[in-house]
């Protein structure tokens, strides 16, 4: 029995109540944590919405409000992993060390290059976007779905195809999966995100700066007169960016210098930040 | 490796803050109306004692079960009433009785210790 009154203010009477206090909060921080690695979608602010919703009617004795919100929160609890079920999953998924069955190949992203740099001497503008923890299914377009790991000649031959269309982008992901072509940004009430300045930017470079702030991904063109690379993410630019370069870049952006450790993701997550000082 | 900072009790101190409120609250939402025990010192209040001057101990240690809502308004106000009417002078041995304590009806009296107690009372010189 505890021998403080004061505790007693806060309804709390016994050491069990305190453990009781404490497991809730657990749970509800590492929810939060969770939630917050979802920088596309306000999913942690919706959750405290609720919360918060909860605590003004509990200590404004809306009693029926109260717990019409409490029987309801499993049913808001699913709602809000289903509404984001990919980008949360992929999330989960990278939180614990899994082993893949086959090596990554590493060199797609010299294949990719050389590709890109093929394509510029046939005068093609080539656009990349490449996916890392968080997926972009939600927000590009992409008529014509690949999803095969890139090879050697496989992106010369799409490029080279009467299907490809240079002023669209070509998206990957992290591993070396060429996920699409022709794939273009889902353009939903962008141009009240965007600032000024940033409006008098090519279209490419607008939507490229909107989306890499809002998500992990990075995206490259290159420049068919100077033939340098221009480099987005994190809402940043690297211009005129040299093909060794931006190879080099690419590669420590998405972490590709450390693989298959334990901890590799919180490496990964240190070697973003370092890249974010280049990337300016 | 993950750096050290990330283990720190201080990291994400907004989010724990947060978490405890909401986790406070929703604990206080779901428990309201659980049972629980609870003992504590009550004070001893004499009435109808006109003319008489009353020696005794100061408090009693009572245990009570109850709504834990009940309890929380209770434990402000809780104290053993008793009517000294029927005091006469000299030692009298009081029984503590449930009624002393005009416990509301949700609220039951489990244990009082001393369950009697003895008070000295004189008159008034």
């Amino acid at each position: 029995m505890l021998s403080w009154p004061t505790w007693w203010y806060f309804n709390i009477y016994d050491i069990k109540d305190i453990l009781e206090i404490t497991l809730f909060s657990s749970v509800i921080y590492y929810f939060s944590i969770w939630l917050k690695q979802d920088s596309q979608k306000q999913l942690l602010m919706s959750f405290y919405g609720y919360c918060t919703l909860l605590t003004v009617c509990q200590f404004t004795h809306l009693y029926t409000a109260g717990t019409a919100l409490l029987l309801f929160a499993p049913v808001a609890l699913i709602i809000f992993v289903m509404l984001h079920q990919e980008i949360l999953q992929k999330n989960f998924i990278t939180l614990h060390n899994i082993t893949p069955t086959d090596q990554v190949e590493q060199e797609w992203t010299e294949m990719l290059i050389r590709s890109c740099l093929i394509a510029i001497s046939s005068e093609k503008p080539i656009c990349c976007i490449i996916e890392k923890k968080q997926s972009l299914s939600d927000l590009l377009i992409a008529p014509y779905s690949i999803n095969c790991k890139l090879s050697e000649g496989l992106l010369d031959l799409l490029i080279n195809s009467n299907t490809f269309e240079p002023n669209k982008m070509i998206w990957l992901q992290d591993n070396g999966i060429l996920c699409a072509i022709n794939s273009t940004w889902k353009r939903n009430s962008i141009d009240t995100w965007l600032a000024r300045e940033v409006k008098e930017q090519e279209p490419w470079l607008q939507d490229a700066l909107f989306f890499t702030s809002k998500t992990d991904a990075l995206c490259f063109k290159i420049n068919e007169q100077t033939r340098t690379f221009t480099l987005v993410a994190q809402g940043k630019v690297l211009e005129k960016v040299s093909a060794h370069a931006a190879l080099k870049t690419i590669k420590k952006y998405l972490g590709h210098f450390e693989v298959s450790k334990k901890g590799e993701i919180h490496a990964t997550g240190h070697k973003v930040s370092s890249t974010q000082q280049s990337i300016t | 490796m993950q750096p050290d900072t990330k283990s720190h009790p201080l990291n994400n101190l907004s989010l724990k803050i947060i978490a405890l409120v909401f986790g406070y609250t929703l604990w206080t939402t779901m428990s309201e109306h659980n049972k629980v025990q609870i003992a504590l010192q009550a004070p001893l209040s004499f009435y109808n004692q006109a003319g008489l001057e009353l020696e005794g101990p100061e408090s009693v240690l009572v245990t009570v079960s109850g709504g834990r809502d009940s309890l929380y308004q209770l434990t402000r106000d809780l104290a053993v009433h008793i009517d000294a009417y029927n005091l006469h002078e000299g030692s009298n041995t009081i029984a503590l009785l449930e009624k002393d304590l005009l416990l509301p009806e949700e609220i039951k009296l489990v244990h009082c210790n001393p369950k009697t107690i003895t008070v000295h009372a004189k008159k008034h010189a």
